[in-house]
């Protein structure tokens, strides 16, 4: 499938947001409802993902929708 | 007394009840019945099934162990399903095309037939079944310590885990795969009942105001909890530890063997990209397990084995009653999982390794016959693995993610890389498998890793031989790579 799938770089954000960014979340020391921010940070990545794989699938679908530009069948 | 009673009770009432079923011969299961008959009812008893699967042994008394334990370090489980999801997003999808395409339904054909060997399927469904072993002792040691705890410490741990082999040995010859399926629905309403009671009496219970102030209180007693190292720092699970065991459970999150054989069982492809979207988000449930950890360290700060800081909670602030009936719903936690995982490493090495390696001519009875032998075997083998061990429940989740993720670097690149061969991915599996057993091995990468966990270098070791040898031998013909590669 020819799809350009550019978008799926979204895909790399919740590695970035749990791996990467780890020992900059760990630094903090700030403590909102005296839950350790460690904690909050991670949560937060766990709604982060299910809002870029909800991104990357309605542009799948968009792209997958849309007739090709050399006449052919549609390919679903 | 009465606790133990109802204990069980709950128990000995659910095999019966699921022994009936299979044995009444129903060809559905509860699950779908549930599902395909009722639509609106059958969204919501969706959710809620989907709530309680998310509360395993390692759920339950794992990860509020590690917090009891540790503090922060627990908080790498949040990532587990958030990148598997988004990995699987990309992943799932091509093993469900594949399947369709080739007509294959298990990770040991896939490997036959995009490396052309025999052989080399073996020793990857051989990894697959290794890694399922210490699945089950985590199960086992669960079970075993909900035994002693309900007992009152009247049994002594070799006879409790022998007792929890027992158990789950007889679950699995008399209720079977099926009655495991109705079992599980039981343990899942069970589940999500225990924790909504704890989570509206706990707070009065321990004299606090709202949950939330077990934070504070925690923080005030033991400052180091809220960010890594955690309360142990000379365990050295720092940041650079926290990211090389996401990555590492990452890899191995979709290698099991079942896992294969459900993804081609799913509709379509957009049935599995949508669900990634929402699965991920039943791992905040864990932010409710963490505090239940927390509060134990506040109410009972001075336990020996942290694998039992939530039974010894629940014990501490509830009546003898409810002990009983956390007990239980614990039992069938433990239980079911250990049986089906069991019954997978029987079937798994019956049809992949038994009837294609060892006697291609065996009858259809001889074969199940392998299979039944393999999961008695698996089973000893995770008695006595559970009879040697004071690990904590997450350590020895560890244990069989370091094994199960050896098949990763293979498979990826068996779908991403031309130019990978058979002998790369022999190599490079029989290093990462060293690596993890071999104690020379495991201190040598202790001793280079930064803290990063054992596992994780092992898996870059693969990784690396795995390319290299490929890079030096011939690549399979291009029929087999497309098998792989196709887009």
């Amino acid at each position: 499938m020819a799809i350009p799938r550019k978008h799926w770089c979204l895909l790399a954000i919740p590695y970035i947001w749990d791996v990467l960014l780890i020992p900059y979340a760990n630094r903090v020391t700030l403590r909102p409802l005296g839950i350790p921010f460690l904690l909050i940070w991670m949560m937060a990545g766990i709604i982060l993902t299910s809002v870029c794989i909800a991104a990357v699938f309605s542009i799948d679908k968009k792209l997958e929708r849309q007739p090709k530009s050399d006449a052919g069948p549609i390919r679903r | 007394m009465s606790s133990v009673v109802i204990a069980f009770a709950l128990l000995v009432l659910t095999t019966l009840l699921s022994v009936c079923f299979a044995v009444r011969g129903r060809k559905i299961d509860m699950r779908e019945w549930a599902i395909g008959g009722r639509r609106g009812f059958g969204t919501v008893l969706l959710w809620f099934l989907s709530a309680g699967e998310i509360f395993t042994t390692f759920a339950f008394l794992g990860a509020s162990g590690w917090a009891y334990q540790y503090g922060a370090p627990g908080f790498y489980i949040f990532a587990n399903v958030t990148l598997g999801y988004t990995l699987g997003y990309w992943l799932l999808p091509r093993i469900w095309e594949i399947s369709k395409r080739h007509d294959i339904y298990t990770q040991g054909d896939f490997f036959q037939l995009r490396f052309e060997s025999t052989w080399l399927s073996g020793l990857i469904t051989a990894i697959g079944i290794l890694a399922l072993i210490p699945y089950a002792q985590l199960q086992l040691t669960g079970i075993s310590l909900i035994i002693q705890i309900v007992l009152r410490g009247a049994v002594s741990k070799p006879l409790a885990v022998t007792f929890a082999g027992a158990i789950v040995l007889a679950f699995i010859f008399t209720a079977g795969l099926r009655g495991t399926a109705l079992a599980s629905i039981v343990k899942d309403f069970f589940m999500v009942g225990v924790l909504i009671a704890v989570a509206c009496t706990l707070a009065s219970l321990m004299g606090l105001r709202n949950i939330l102030e077990v934070f504070s209180r925690v923080s005030a007693a033991h400052p180091l909890y809220s960010r890594l190292p955690g309360l142990q720092p000379a365990r050295h699970f720092t940041s650079l530890w926290f990211m090389s065991v996401i990555l590492m459970t990452n890899v191995g999150f979709w290698m099991w063997p079942h896992q294969f054989q459900t993804t081609c069982a799913a509709t379509s492809k957009d049935a599995i990209r949508k669900n990634a979207i929402f699965q991920p988000l039943y791992a905040l449930a864990y932010f409710f397990v963490f505090l239940l950890g927390f509060a134990a360290l506040l109410a009972i700060p001075n336990l020996k084995d942290s694998n039992t800081a939530l039974l010894n909670l629940i014990a501490h602030a509830y009546p003898a009653w409810f002990l009983g009936i956390v007990g239980g719903t614990g039992l069938l936690i433990g239980v079911i999982p250990c049986s089906a995982l069991l019954l997978t490493l029987g079937t798994v090495f019956a049809k992949n390794i038994y009837r294609k390696l060892i006697a291609p001519a065996a009858s259809d009875q001889a074969v199940l016959r392998a299979g039944r032998v393999a999961a008695v075997i698996g089973a000893v083998a995770s008695v006595w693995l559970t009879l040697r061990s004071n690990s904590t429940i997450v350590a020895i989740l560890l244990v069989a993610y370091s094994a199960i993720s050896q098949i990763g670097p293979g498979f990826i690149l068996a779908l991403t890389w031309r130019r990978v061969t058979g002998w790369g991915v022999l190599f490079g599996s029989l290093v990462g498998l060293l690596g993890i057993m071999l104690p020379a091995m495991t201190r040598w990468e202790d001793s280079i890793s930064f803290s990063m966990d054992h596992g994780f270098v092992a898996l870059l070791l693969n990784f690396a031989v795995t390319v290299l040898v490929s890079l030096a031998t011939t690549q399979p013909s291009e029929r087999a790579i497309q098998v792989g590669v196709a887009s």
